[in-house]
């Protein structure tokens, strides 16, 4: 199998309008990073391990895929 | 500005102070015995802890003004994963840039006959610059 990189994106900035407006810090506080690493995961500058982007979409309360997903271009 | 960047700022000051200082005492470099050099050394780093306690201090109380006045908070410090993985492209940097440094300085002393004294001096500097480029890569992830 050829290896290949991914083209990761998110909606974490969407969902967060869509709740509230939940801000940055509140969205940090509740998964248990900084307000940083929210922004970086916002900007798709920085890639979350498994278990944070699972409690990014528990915060959400949706599915993994609908706050992760490939870009299809 | 939250702990993180802060303590990048208050060791690029620090590295700067204490290499501007160091920079003025090695001026007669090449005739310091290996015992005078090693003692300048020995200080440079008593000199460097007391910069960064100070420096710590007035960085510490000036950003909680400025930010005070600006923001009007102070971010909380979280240490995450994001840091560590970090920390670790920080480490490996300097390691790199250290063992480079200490390759090239034992290159030099087996072919070029470099001194005892311009030796340990060069392998101070590597860490010095090391020192710098992981907090100037820090800086670049934390932007």
């Amino acid at each position: 199998m050829g290896k290949f990189k991914l083209n990761i994106v998110n909606k974490v900035r969407v969902l967060r309008f869509e709740q509230q407006q939940m801000t940055q810090q509140a969205l940090a506080n509740k998964v248990g990073v900084s307000r940083q690493t929210i922004v970086a995961i916002e900007k798709n500058r920085y890639s979350p391990s498994l278990d944070l982007a699972f409690q990014l979409a528990l915060a959400f309360e949706t599915p993994i895929q609908e706050v992760f997903f490939i870009a299809t271009e | 500005m939250d702990a993180k960047r802060k303590n990048v700022l208050i060791s690029l000051t620090t590295a700067l102070i204490v290499g501007w200082w160091l920079y003025g005492q090695l001026t007669s470099w090449p005739t310091l015995e290996t015992e005078a050099l090693g003692r300048l050394l020995v200080k440079a780093i008593g000199v460097s802890i007391v910069v960064h306690i100070v420096s710590a201090i007035v960085i510490v109380i000036a950003i909680a003004t400025v930010a005070g006045i600006i923001w009007g908070k102070v971010d909380k410090d979280v240490t995450d994963e994001r840091d560590v993985a970090i920390e670790l492209y920080v480490m490996r940097l300097i390691l790199v840039i250290f063992s480079i440094g200490l390759v090239v300085t034992f290159g030099l002393m087996g072919w070029q006959q470099l001194g005892a004294n311009a030796a340990l001096l060069y392998i101070f500097v590597a860490m010095y610059l090391a020192n710098i480029a992981g907090d100037l890569l820090k800086l670049f992830w934390y932007r």
